[in-house]
C-alpha cells in the first residue's frame, strides 16, 4: 500500500506542478492587458539578430500597458515548419517575422496574410523611412503584405595577409580569379571558405552582372527563357568546383561553419550574405578587406546583389479585429522601426531595410566596407534567392544547383531544367 | 465472482484503452485517412483516393530513400547486433571492471539523438573534424574526405551514429538473455571440448534465439523510426544521397507542405515494418 | 553475477590465448572509443572555438566554465532541463499507471478480446511514431494543449504506452499464478492483488520500462519542435538543437550542452542499473 501511496502522491504532485505551469502560461497570454498578441519570431538563442530583436520585443511589451505579448520562438529556419504548422491548424500567430514572398506566397494567396498597403500609406511616420525597393519582395499583385526590417547584400571578403604571403594578385576578373584559385591551391589553401549557398550566390552574381532589373523579372515570370548568360554563370561555378576552389564537403557545410574556415586562415576568400558580418571574429578584422566581386567577362558590369530579406507580418485575423490590428501595427512598426534598424547597423553589423542615421564611429570596419561597396556599386540588383523566385521554385532550385555543383548534370541541363521549373511556377507577383 | 471479474477487467483495461485509442490509434487512422488527399495545409483538401500511393510507386527518390533505409537495416544486422552480442558475451564472462564497461557502453543509449548528431557533426566535419585531424596526425592524410558528402562514405557516415547509439541497448538485452542460458548447456559443451567459436555458434546463439529475434525486430523498427540523425546531420542531402524514408516523409509533409503525400509515405513505412516483423516472426518463429 | 561465469571465463582463458587477447582488445577498444568520445567532448566543452580548431585533441588551455555558464544561464538550459525533467518524470508516472493496469488485465485474465487488446499495443510498437506528428498537432491544438507541458506529457505517454505494455505484459506473464491464488485465499480482491502482489513483483520490469520511457521522453526532439514553441515550455533537445543552426556555430558551447544533457540520465541509469538488467532479462527476453 505504501508503494501505491507514494506513487499516487508523486503523481498528484507532478500534476499540480504541471497544471500550475500551464496556468502561468495562460496568464501571460491574456489577463493583464486589454489586447493580447501572439508573436512568433526566429531570432532567439544564439541567432545573430537575437541581441536586438528579443530586447526590442520585450521592451515593447513592457512599455505598452494596454498590450500584452505572448512570445513564441523557433530558431533560424525552424520557423518555416513552425509557421506552416500553425497556419495549417488555422491558428496563425498575430504578428510574425518571415522571409519575403518567396516563402509567404502561399499564405498571401490563401488570404491568411492581409494587404497592408493602406496602413502603410496612411501612416505618416513611415514616409521615406524605407530604402528604395524595400517592399518589392512583399509586393504581390499590387498589394503590400509586410514591413521590411532586415536588408542583405552579398559581399566578397579577403584575407590580405594570405594574399601577400603567397604573392597572389587580388582578382578583378573571372580569369584572374581562376589564376588565384590555382595559386592558393598550390599553396595548400582552400581558395574559398564557401558552402553551397556561397557558390549559388557567385553564380547569381555573375549572371546578374549582365542583366537589368527588368530582365531579371522577365526570366522569373517565364516571359523569357534563360539562355547563354545563365549557362556561362553555371559553367563558371562548375569549373571552380572542379578546380578545387571550395572546401571538401562544402555542400553540407553550414554557413557559420564555413566562416570558421576563413577565421582559421585556411582560406583567403569568403563570399556570403551580409548577416554573416556580425559573426566575423573581431580580433582579426585588420587583416580582412571587402573587395568588389570579380567580373565575369568584358560585357559584365560591377554589380552588388542587395535588397531586403526579412519582414514582419500580421495575420488576417489580427487585421480583422480593430484593436488587435492597431496593437499589431504598433509592434510591427517597432520591429521594422528606426531604433531596431540603428542597433542592427551599430551593434550587430546587419543590413537594414531603413534609411536611418547612425554613428559611423560605432561601425564594424568590415561592415562599413560592405556598406560602401553597396553605395559605390554601379548596379544594385535583387538576388533571385531572396526576392524574385516564386515559392514553388525556391524548394527545387537549391537541390538542382547542388546537382550542378556535384557534376551530376551539365550546365546546359541545368539551364533547361531551370527553364522548365520556372515555366511551371512563374512568379505571379506582378500580375 | 464472474461479475466481479468482469468488472475488474473493465476497470483495469478501459481507462488505458480509452486513452490509447484517443491519443494513439485515432491519429493513426487520421494519417491513413489524410493519405488519400492532397493538401498543403492551407488550401482546400482534394480527394485523390490512392493517387498519392500511385505517385509514390513511381517516385525515384522514394526508392532511393527506401534503399538507404534498407542499408540501415543491413547495418543493424551485420554491425549493431554482432557488436552488441560480443560486448555482452565478453563482459558476461566476469572480466575486470565489467560494471564500468557496461555503464560506459550504455552511455550512447541515453544520449539524445540531438546530442549524438551534434557530436558526430564535430567528428565528420571536413576541415576541423577530429576524424580527419586524427587521420592527418597518424599520416593517413590521403584517406581524409568530406565524410558526409562523399558519395562513397556519406550514407555509412550518417548511419554510424545510429548504430553506435543503440549498440548499448542491444548489449543490455543480449546480456540479460545470456543470464538465462542454462549452466548445464555450457558445461556439457565444455566437456565435449569445443573451441570458443564453436561454443558461440552451436551453444550460445541457438539458446539466444528468442532474444536475437527481439533484437532484430527492435533494430528494424528503430531503423525505420529514428531519422533524427539524418535530419540533423545532412537533412538527406547532398541531393538525396542520404535520404531515408523518415526524412523524406518529414520533408514532404512539412517542408514541402505536401501533407497527404507525407502521410502516404508514413503509411507505406508502417506497412513495410509490419510485414517485416511478421516475416521475421514466421521465419524465425521463437521456440519454447 | 550468475554462478556459471567463473567456469566460462576459466575455460575461455585456458584454451584460447588468442581469443582472450582478441576479447580484451575488443572490449577495451570499444570502451576507449565510447569513453574517449565522451572525454573529448568534455575537454572541448572547456575550450573556445579558436582553441578547438588549433588543437582539436589538446587539453584546454585552462578549465574555464564559460561555456557551461553561458549554456545554463544565458541560453536557458536550466529552465529547459527543468521542463524536460517534469515532462520525463510525469510521462513515466502516467505510463506506469496506464500501462500496469492494462498489462495486469492482459496477462492475468483470460477474456474475449484479450489477445486483440495486446495486439493493438504490439502494432503500436511498429508504427514510425513521427508519422503521427500532424494529427497529434491538430489534436493538441483542438484541446488547447499546444505549447503546454501537460500536452506534450500526454503525447509522450501515448507514444510510449506500447513499449511499456509490451515489457510489463511479458514480465507479468512470468510471475507464478500461485502468488495470486495465495492472495485470493487471503481474501484479497483484484485491486489488492494488483497493488500488493503484481506491482511489487514487477519492479524490475517497471524499472526497465521506466528508464526506457524516461530516456525517450528526455531525448525526444521531433514532436517537441512541432508542439512546443515558447521558451517557457521548451525542452532540453530543443535548446540544444538551437545551438547549431545555419546561423550560429559555437563548438565549445555545443559540447557543454551535450554534456549537460547527458549527465542527469546517466545518473538515473547508474542508480537503477541492476534493476534494469533484471527487468530486461525477465521482461523483454522471456516475453
Amino acid at each position: 500500500m505504501r508503494y501505491k501511496n507514494k506513487l499516487l502522491f508523486s503523481f498528484m504532485f507532478l500534476l499540480a506542478i504541471v497544471l500550475f505551469g500551464c496556468q502561468q502560461n495562460d496568464g501571460n497570454g491574456g489577463s493583464e492587458g486589454n489586447v493580447s498578441l501572439r508573436v512568433l519570431h526566429s531570432f532567439t538563442g544564439s541567432q545573430p539578430q537575437a541581441p536586438v530583436i528579443e530586447p526590442a520585443i520585450e521592451a515593447f511589451d513592457q512599455t505598452h500597458d494596454d498590450i500584452s505579448l505572448n512570445i513564441q520562438t523557433a530558431p533560424g529556419n525552424d520557423i518555416l515548419d513552425q509557421l506552416r504548422t500553425e497556419m495549417a491548424a488555422q491558428d496563425p500567430p498575430d504578428v510574425f517575422t518571415h522571409w519575403g514572398m518567396r516563402r509567404t506566397e502561399n499564405y498571401i494567396k490563401n488570404g491568411i496574410i492581409p494587404d497592408i498597403t493602406e496602413l502603410i500609406e496612411e501612416d505618416e511616420e513611415l514616409e521615406g523611412l524605407y530604402i528604395d525597393g524595400a517592399f518589392d519582395p512583399v509586393t504581390y499583385q499590387g498589394g503590400i503584405y509586410g514591413l521590411p526590417f532586415q536588408g542583405y547584400s552579398y559581399y566578397l571578403m579577403i584575407n590580405k595577409d594570405l594574399f601577400e604571403e603567397h604573392n597572389v594578385e587580388i582578382p578583378t576578373t573571372y580569369d584572374e580569379l581562376k589564376e588565384a584559385v590555382v595559386q592558393f591551391n598550390e599553396a595548400g589553401l582552400i581558395p574559398f571558405a564557401a558552402n553551397n549557398h556561397s557558390v549559388r550566390y557567385m553564380m547569381l552574381t555573375w549572371f546578374a552582372q549582365k542583366q537589368t532589373v527588368e530582365e531579371l523579372r522577365a526570366y522569373a515570370t517565364a516571359e523569357e527563357e534563360f539562355g547563354e548568360d545563365l549557362l556561362e554563370a553555371a559553367e563558371k561555378v562548375q569549373e571552380l568546383a572542379a578546380l578545387g576552389a571550395f572546401p571538401d564537403g562544402y555542400m553540407s557545410l553550414e554557413t557559420a561553419q564555413s566562416l570558421e574556415i576563413f577565421h582559421a586562415e585556411q582560406s583567403p576568400m569568403f563570399y556570403q550574405h551580409s548577416w554573416t558580418v556580425g559573426s566575423i571574429d573581431e580580433e582579426l578584422l585588420d587583416t580582412y578587406e571587402v573587395i568588389p566581386f570579380p567580373l565575369g567577362d568584358e560585357a559584365s558590369e560591377p554589380t552588388v546583389l542587395a535588397g531586403t530579406g526579412h519582414f514582419v507580418y500580421m495575420s488576417q485575423e489580427a487585421f480583422d479585429d480593430p484593436e488587435k490590428r492597431e496593437a499589431a501595427w504598433e509592434l510591427m512598426k517597432t520591429i521594422a522601426g528606426p531604433d531596431v534598424a540603428k542597433e542592427f547597423i551599430e551593434d550587430i553589423s546587419n543590413n537594414t531595410a531603413l534609411n536611418v542615421d547612425y554613428d559611423e564611429s560605432k561601425l564594424n570596419p568590415i561592415f562599413k566596407q560592405v556598406l560602401d561597396e553597396m553605395n559605390n556599386a554601379e548596379k544594385l540588383l535583387p538576388s533571385y534567392e531572396e526576392d524574385l523566385f516564386a515559392s514553388a521554385v525556391e524548394g527545387e532550385y537549391w537541390p538542382l544547383t547542388d546537382a550542378l555543383l556535384l557534376g551530376d548534370i551539365t550546365p546546359q541541363q541545368y539551364v533547361d531544367q531551370m527553364n522548365e521549373l520556372i515555366a511551371e511556377n512563374p512568379n505571379m507577383q506582378f500580375d | 465472482m464472474v461479475r466481479q471479474k468482469t468488472l475488474a477487467i473493465i476497470c483495469f483495461t478501459l481507462p488505458t484503452l480509452a486513452f490509447y485509442i484517443y491519443f494513439f490509434l485515432t491519429p493513426v487512422f487520421d494519417t491513413v485517412y489524410n493519405s488519400l488527399f492532397e493538401w498543403d495545409g492551407i488550401s482546400d483538401k482534394l480527394f485523390l483516393f490512392l493517387g498519392n500511393y500511385l505517385e509514390l510507386l513511381q517516385d525515384p527518390i522514394f526508392y532511393k530513400a527506401l534503399g538507404n533505409t534498407f542499408y540501415w537495416v543491413l547495418l543493424v544486422i551485420i554491425l549493431q547486433i554482432p557488436l552488441g552480442f560480443f560486448l555482452a558475451y565478453f563482459i558476461y564472462q566476469k572480466v575486470k571492471a565489467f560494471k564500468l564497461l557496461r555503464t560506459v557502453y550504455f552511455i550512447p543509449v541515453i544520449a539524445s539523438a540531438v546530442a549524438v548528431s551534434l557530436a558526430f557533426s564535430f567528428i565528420y566535419e571536413a576541415q576541423f573534424g577530429i576524424l580527419n585531424s586524427f587521420l592527418k596526425l597518424i599520416g593517413l592524410e590521403q584517406y581524409t574526405t568530406a565524410w558526409l558528402q562523399d558519395p562513397n562514405t556519406a550514407m555509412t557516415a550518417v548511419s554510424l551514429p545510429f548504430v553506435w547509439n543503440y549498440v548499448g541497448l542491444m548489449m543490455v538485452v543480449l546480456y540479460s538473455g545470456l543470464q538465462s542460458v542454462p549452466d548445464e548447456l555450457i558445461e556439457a559443451s565444455e566437456i565435449d571440448g569445443v573451441n570458443a567459436l564453436q561454443k558461440i555458434w552451436y551453444v550460445i546463439l541457438p539458446s539466444l534465439r528468442n532474444v536475437l529475434v527481439i533484437c532484430l525486430v527492435l533494430g528494424i523498427s528503430y531503423a525505420f523510426k529514428q531519422f533524427d540523425y539524418v535530419l540533423l546531420l545532412t537533412n538527406g542531402g547532398p541531393v538525396h544521397l542520404t535520404e531515408v524514408t523518415g526524412t523524406y516523409m518529414y520533408k514532404q509533409g512539412f517542408s514541402e507542405a505536401r501533407y497527404g503525400y507525407g502521410n502516404a509515405i508514413a503509411i507505406t513505412m508502417m506497412f513495410i515494418v509490419i510485414v517485416f516483423t511478421l516475416i521475421i516472426n514466421k521465419v524465425l518463429q521463437p521456440k519454447d | 553475477m550468475p554462478r556459471n561465469t567463473n567456469k566460462l571465463s576459466r575455460k575461455f582463458q585456458a584454451k584460447n590465448g588468442i581469443a582472450a587477447i582478441f576479447k580484451y582488445i575488443f572490449i577495451w577498444g570499444y570502451f576507449a572509443l565510447t569513453f574517449g568520445l565522451f572525454i573529448w567532448l568534455l575537454m572541448t566543452s572547456f575550450k573556445t572555438n579558436r582553441e578547438i580548431f588549433s588543437s582539436p585533441f589538446g587539453l584546454p588551455e585552462s578549465v574555464n566554465f564559460d561555456n557551461y555558464i553561458v549554456g545554463l544561464f544565458d541560453a536557458n538550459l536550466t529552465l529547459f532541463m527543468g521542463n524536460s525533467f517534469i515532462v520525463a518524470v510525469s510521462t513515466v508516472v502516467l505510463c506506469f499507471i496506464l500501462g500496469s493496469t492494462v498489462s495486469y488485465a492482459i496477462s492475468r485474465f483470460t477474456f474475449k478480446g484479450n489477445a486483440f487488446i495486446y495486439l493493438l499495443f504490439v502494432i503500436g510498437l511498429t508504427i514510425p511514431l513521427q508519422s503521427l506528428i500532424f494529427p497529434m498537432f491538430f489534436k493538441m491544438h483542438s484541446l488547447g494543449l499546444r505549447d503546454t507541458l501537460f500536452g506534450i506529457i500526454l503525447v509522450y505517454t501515448a507514444l510510449n504506452l506500447p513499449k511499456t505494455v509490451f515489457l510489463l505484459v511479458g514480465f507479468m506473464k512470468g510471475i507464478p499464478k500461485e502468488m495470486e491464488e495465495a492472495a485470493i485465499i487471503d481474501g484479497c480482491n483484484y485491486w489488492n492483488i494488483f497493488t500488493k502482489v503484481l506491482i511489487p513483483m514487477s519492479r524490475p520490469a517497471l524499472a526497465t520500462a521506466g528508464i526506457l520511457v524516461f530516456i525517450a521522453a528526455w531525448n525526444e526532439y521531433i514532436f517537441a519542435t512541432v508542439l512546443l514553441s515558447s521558451d517557457a515550455t521548451s525542452t532540453l533537445p530543443l535548446g540544444l538543437a538551437s545551438f547549431q543552426t545555419s546561423y550560429t556555430n559555437d563548438y565549445g558551447l555545443i559540447a557543454a550542452g551535450v554534456i549537460i544533457s547527458i549527465i542527469p540520465v546517466l545518473i538515473a541509469y547508474m542508480l537503477f542499473q541492476e534493476q534494469i538488467i533484471k527487468g530486461m532479462a525477465s521482461g523483454a527476453v522471456k516475453g
